[in-house]
């Protein structure tokens, strides 16, 4: 089966893709993840050898693309101002993840976290991988990144509440995070 | 869902266009003779057509030029222009790289005969057929008048029958009277 023209695939697709990044990214970031997205998909449509599975091809492109982006935020070293410098008063480990992938207090909150556990945390929460993906972005296995993300939030748990740690009290459930946080 | 903003979606094609990430540019420009698709490869127009609808033409120029066909203005901007000065009557002849490599040997030879013709005038399929070197082909000449994947540009509107009647024009006899009379022509 040839190619449809990239123009039909772009017009059938273009919205959805532009609400995926919405929801994870604050709107100027989606704009450029969307594009970005698509300029990478232009480059290489002349290269897929079959029509099959091109709604997944972009959704992979675009995953790839969020990928990136969460790679160069979580080695991007971060400035923290004095009135942030104390976190005592964010939330605590998975429950502190409801950030946006813009929103610098994640990023401030992980910098003390060995780089590949911070990379996973970031792109966990911040852009709502999942664990395959999160993986593929750091040249490792899903259970890598499983293992890596959990490592992280339970350090952090850590040094944000160590009394809580040592005392044994229990943290409230963790809850799913990381939808739905778009600001389109 | 949500919507791609205008803004958004314009500068996508126009980065598109500035990396060179087309095989295929269209769009759509008004004119005197109804809206127009115009399509243009890295070499060239490529496509004028009457029927503006872009889903019936970008599979054919999917198919022969490349399936990275995008809608985006930028690199028609001399086609529309040189159009609309033709329309104005201030342009008698089109100065545009075309790309024709998607005609076969005969119908390229047909068409570079075809654009030979000059403005206000007329000439006949057989006269045509006999320029390009075969005398005996004026329907097959008319054949490729009918396909002429550039119509205005390469000027098939000019050629008439043998007794002067305007026989047939891929777009409709009414735009063929339009152009001939917009140049002048008496029918």
């Amino acid at each position: 089966m040839s190619l449809p023209p990239f123009e039909l695939l772009y017009q059938r697709h273009r919205d959805e893709l532009y609400g995926y990044m919405c929801a994870r990214l604050a709107r100027e970031d989606a704009a450029d993840a969307f594009q970005e997205t698509f300029l990478r998909a232009l480059r290489t449509y002349e290269r897929l050898e079959h029509a099959r599975e091109l709604r997944g091809w972009l959704f992979t492109i675009a995953r790839s693309v969020l990928a990136d982006r969460g790679r160069r935020a979580a080695t991007r070293p971060v400035e923290v101002p004095a009135a942030l410098a104390d976190t005592s008063a964010a939330p605590v480990g998975a429950d502190s993840a409801a950030h946006t992938a813009d929103d610098p207090s994640l990023a401030e909150l992980t910098q003390g976290l060995p780089r590949k556990e911070r990379a996973a945390v970031v792109l966990r929460y911040g852009f709502d991988l999942d664990y395959d993906d999160i993986g593929a972005a750091l040249d490792s296995s899903s259970d890598a990144a499983r293992q890596a993300t959990s490592s992280g939030v339970r350090r952090l748990r850590q040094q944000l509440t160590p009394d809580a740690e040592s005392s044994g009290e229990r943290k409230p459930a963790s809850r799913k995070v990381g939808h739905d946080t778009g600001t389109c | 869902m949500t919507q791609v903003p205008a803004e958004l979606d314009a500068e996508f094609r126009r980065h598109a266009v500035q990396e060179g990430l087309f095989d295929v540019s269209f769009g759509i420009a008004e004119s005197p003779v109804g809206d127009l698709l115009l399509a243009t490869t890295q070499v060239g127009v490529c496509r004028i057509a009457f029927d503006p609808d872009p889903e019936r033409q970008l599979d054919e120029l999917s198919t022969l030029f490349g399936s990275r066909v995008l809608g985006a203005t930028e690199p028609l901007e001399a086609a529309v222009a040189q159009l609309d000065e033709y329309f104005r009557g201030s342009r008698h002849a089109f100065e545009l790289p075309l790309d024709l490599t998607a005609v076969t040997e005969f119908h390229r030879l047909v068409l570079d005969r075809l654009a030979e013709v000059p403005y206000g005038t007329v000439t006949t399929y057989a006269e045509l057929a006999r320029d390009a070197g075969r005398p005996r082909a004026a329907r097959a000449v008319g054949g490729a008048m009918n396909r002429n994947p550039i119509p205005i540009v390469l000027p098939c509107h000019r050629v008439v029958g043998a007794d002067g009647s305007l026989t047939g024009y891929g777009g409709g006899l009414p735009r063929k009277e339009t152009l001939l009379t917009l140049e002048g022509v008496s029918l």
